[in-house]
């Protein structure tokens, strides 16, 4: 199996689709002759031509909205975003359109769109750069919403979302385009929906999505040296959430910390964990504990910057607080 | 680093084993896949592998006694390494019990002084060797101390039966696994003891140092005994905290409520681990595996009523079987759900078989009849004969019906193994054995557990037709009516006909009211024609 980078394994799945299906094309700032603000879509353009792969200006609004009216006559756009905070200009078009197309219209309408691009924090980019704004995206009935860690799952998730007939906001993690990973050539689908477990493990849970996978790896290493058993459940899909795999791993080890990057109040995290608390309370050895980003803005300080963010210390303290062993 | 070998779960339903032999002792090579012990789960013997190479450091489950499932039994790991006190870091949770200071003084159970000591003692620290309450059956919890068939002084030899033990099913014998003195009896007779709890110590082969025990109700741990070496990180649970909040109220896990009333669980003589006392799910397998008979001693005296008074109600405690028989069919009728279907059946030819029979001088009765039937249909309908264990279905390849026999004090079902393949005079023949050793508590396990399917008759009782709970983990119940003389309606003629009502009550989780119907219609063809059941 081939190793590449996450924004490679993205690049493929693009390019793969592209290939399969006439009517997918890609627009955004930067995607064509730039190759792309994060280089995810290097190379598209000569393959594709400018037809399918279209600059576009700086204009959130504006090409969200052509995206969503080319989905509503038969195409399948994909949306790149340079980065999610730009997004929320586009706001109106992803809520109060695609999102509502189908329901408005009564089905006689659908939006098989996808918008991605990159999200979270790090690399001292402050505080409108730096969000992770998936729950603002989660909050929505009639979008999906995808956010995979690994480089396998982001190009099996992109194929499963250009191929949905709904659509799917994508959020990258802006710190793993550069990830290596073993992914599968070809055909590899990863169905939107289904949680993955990364990790087996049987003293406690770790539910978790996209960059904060890592730092679940990591605590979960160190925790294991001092002989506590750690399972890491990726959600990847965090709308619909997969409550069968949440529920299993609870019920399997009694004890869970959900590590989400972005802010604590409404999170998705706290989704999870309501789920949890309602399907699963008499599987439950101790009260769930959440492991979030500080509810504060990003500072540009790298120090502070790294204090806002969980990280796999703060990980295992939450661990031993699920596990009663504070201060071991 | 040391790491544990566990025990493991070698059935759908063991929560615990006890370790009959080592297989290896203390610094031999162990290879993985190797046998390293012999258990005894809930269903039969097997053996323990280990999953690593290294050399078996420590055993810390001695021979004879019970473990939970996941709790280590021994710890392998690099020559010569040293595993710590309760078995090193990792093995501190798990092991503490042996190491960890004893219940505080107000444990109740005043009726018994000696649960204090036990902890220390069961350890097989050196105090003696302790005679646990065995598990008997597969649901067995506890059990109540009939009688002490030896006395404190008395010889006794392995394999040797010391005390008769009233479990939820029979009763029977508690051999002693070694040879020795009995040195100290500490559950009396009449009191419960839950499984793997010591109810008596005996001396080794000197004899002598068994005394110790018996009158050290001394509530401090000796400082030697200290768990938690220098680098034991994490496992090792903080000191018990107090039972329970100064309101009464007792804290603990979801988990761990649910645990505790699965188990019959008395939550305040259990000892938290958690924040602010609370219990926890280790806590609750610890307590499952040590405590001595706690709330049992407490009986409840019936005060004599003053004169003019109304008499209240004289409490009974529940006998074990009534306690076990109330928490089953209180999960199983919510939990499983119920599905019955009814049909009437002519009975006129089975009865003459009945006559035949008695002609040759063989006892068959009409139940027997309708045992080898509800076989011979399980056998055609393999559907019917499954049980439902947590994510599996069990389908059985042969064919063994339970017979319900009430006795004074409850019901319990005996099983007719391979009831499709015997004749009606063994049928008979076994059930009467059967019935006759249910009344006296004299079955064995291996009677009474098993089978996908039970016969429950109430016919000699004049009962028409009523409906069955069924009993887990069977899938199925036939509730049989008595055989009365109807009028039916044949050929558009009112004739009179041998009617008798048969009602199964299925398991819909995994019987289908479609093969219920199947296999009533099958049942009834062959007791409407009995000569079928020759074929």
């Amino acid at each position: 199996m081939a190793e590449l980078m996450y924004r490679e394994a993205l690049n493929q799945a693009l390019a793969e689709e592209m290939e399969r299906d006439a009517n997918v094309f890609l627009i955004g700032e930067e995607v064509g002759r730039y190759q792309g603000a994060f280089k995810v879509s290097q190379g598209l353009l000569d393959k594709f031509g400018s037809a399918r792969i279209i600059d576009a200006p700086i204009s959130e609004l504006g090409f969200t909205g052509l995206g969503v009216g080319a989905a509503m006559v038969g195409l399948r756009p994909v949306v790149e975003m340079m980065t999610w905070n730009f997004a929320i200009l586009a706001m109106d078009q992803i809520v109060n359109n695609a999102a509502k197309l189908r329901h408005m219209s009564g089905g006689q309408l659908r939006c098989p769109i996808v918008f991605r691009g990159p999200g979270g924090a790090g690399g001292r980019l402050s505080s409108q750069h730096s969000q992770a704004l998936e729950a603002n995206y989660a909050h929505f009935p009639g979008l999906k919403v995808i956010a995979p860690a690994t480089p396998a799952d982001a190009k099996g998730l992109l194929k499963s979302a250009i191929r949905d007939e709904n659509p799917v906001i994508m959020i990258e993690g802006e710190r793993l385009y550069a990830l290596k990973g073993e992914v599968p050539e070809g055909e590899h689908i990863v169905p939107i929906g289904k949680a993955d477990v990364k990790r087996e493990g049987k003293d406690v849970s770790l539910i978790t999505w996209s960059r904060m996978y890592y730092f679940c790896e990591e605590a979960a290493k160190q925790l294991e040296a001092e002989g506590i058993s750690v399972e890491i459940l990726d959600l990847r899909t965090l709308r619909p959430l997969d409550e069968e795999a949440i529920l299993a791993t609870v019920r399997k080890t009694n004890r869970a910390v959900v590590v989400e990057e972005g802010w604590p109040l409404a999170g998705v995290g706290a989704q999870v964990v309501d789920i949890i608390q309602s399907k699963a309370f008499d599987d439950l050895d101790a009260p769930v504990v959440r492991v979030t980003g500080l509810d504060v803005n990003m500072s540009y300080a790298a120090n502070l910057e790294n204090a806002i963010q969980p990280d796999a210390p703060k990980i295992i303290a939450a661990v031993k607080k699920v596990l009663y062993r504070e201060g071991a | 680093m040391a790491t544990p070998i566990q025990m493991p779960s070698l059935s759908p339903t063991m929560k615990e084993g006890k370790i009959v032999k080592w297989l290896k002792k203390e610094g031999d090579k162990v290879s993985s896949g190797e046998a390293i012990a012999e258990c005894e789960t809930d269903k039969s013997n097997l053996e323990i592998e280990a999953y690593d190479d290294g050399y078996l450091l420590k055993i810390v489950v001695p021979e004879g006694e019970m473990a939970t499932v996941g709790a280590p039994i021994a710890f392998l790991g690099a020559k010569g390494e040293k595993v710590d006190g309760g078995g090193g870091a990792k093995a501190a949770a798990p092991a503490a019990p042996k190491a960890e200071a004893p219940k505080p003084a107000a444990a109740p159970a005043p009726a018994a002084p000696a649960p204090a000591a036990q902890p220390a003692a069961a350890g097989g620290g050196g105090d003696g060797i302790p005679v646990v309450m065995p598990a008997l059956s597969p649901t067995m919890t506890e059990g109540k101390l009939v009688k002490w068939l030896k006395k404190e002084g008395d010889k006794v030899s392995s394999g040797q039966a010391i005390a008769e033990v009233e479990t939820d099913k029979s009763n029977l014998e508690v051999e002693a696994y070694d040879d020795g003195v009995l040195a100290r009896i500490v559950v009396q007779e009449g009191q419960m003891a839950k499984v793997g709890a010591p109810i008596a110590f005996l001396a080794g082969k000197g004899g002598a140092k068994a005394a110790a025990p018996a009158q050290a109700p001394a509530p401090a741990a000796p400082k030697a005994a200290t768990p938690a070496p220098a680098q034991a990180p994490a496992p090792a649970p903080k000191a018990a905290a107090p039972v329970s909040t100064p309101g009464g109220r007792v804290r603990a896990s979801p988990l761990a409520k649910r645990m505790a009333r699965d188990r019959g669980l008395d939550l305040s003589q259990v000892q938290g681990s958690g924040p602010l006392g609370r219990i926890v799910k280790s806590d609750i397998e610890k307590a499952l595996t040590q405590a001595p008979a706690a709330a049992a001693a407490k009986a409840p005296a019936a005060a004599a009523a003053a004169p003019g008074v109304r008499p209240e109600p004289k409490s009974v405690p529940v006998t074990t079987m009534r306690k076990v028989i109330a928490q089953r069919m209180a999960e199983v009728k919510p939990g499983v759900p119920h599905f019955y279907l009814s049909v009437d059946v002519e009975m006129d030819a089975a009865l003459k078989i009945r006559e035949e029979a008695k002609a040759l001088e063989s006892k068959v009765s009409v139940n027997d009849i309708i045992v080898k039937a509800s076989a011979m249909a399980l056998r055609r309908y393999p559907k019917m004969n499954v049980s439902l264990h947590g994510d599996t279905i069990l389908h059985f390849e042969t064919v063994d019906v339970g017979i319900a026999v009430a006795i004074e004090d409850g019901l319990i079902t005996p099983i007719i193994r391979d009831a499709d393949k015997k004749g009606l005079s063994a049928i008979s023949a076994e059930a009467r054995d059967l019935a006759e050793r249910a009344r006296k508590r004299g079955l064995k396990p291996h009677e009474y557990t098993g089978g996908s399917l039970t016969v429950s008759n109430l016919g000699m009782y004049g009962i028409d037709s009523f409906i069955a709970v069924i009993n887990p983990p069977q899938a199925a119940i036939l509730a049989v009516g008595s055989v009365s003389d109807k009028v039916v309606v044949r050929d558009g003629q009112m004739v009179v006909r041998k009617l008798m009502t048969v009602t199964l009550s299925g398991d819909h989780r995994v019987i289908d009211g479609a093969i219920g119907a199947e296999y009533l219609r099958e049942l009834k063809a062959l007791l409407e024609h009995p000569m079928r059941l020759l074929f």
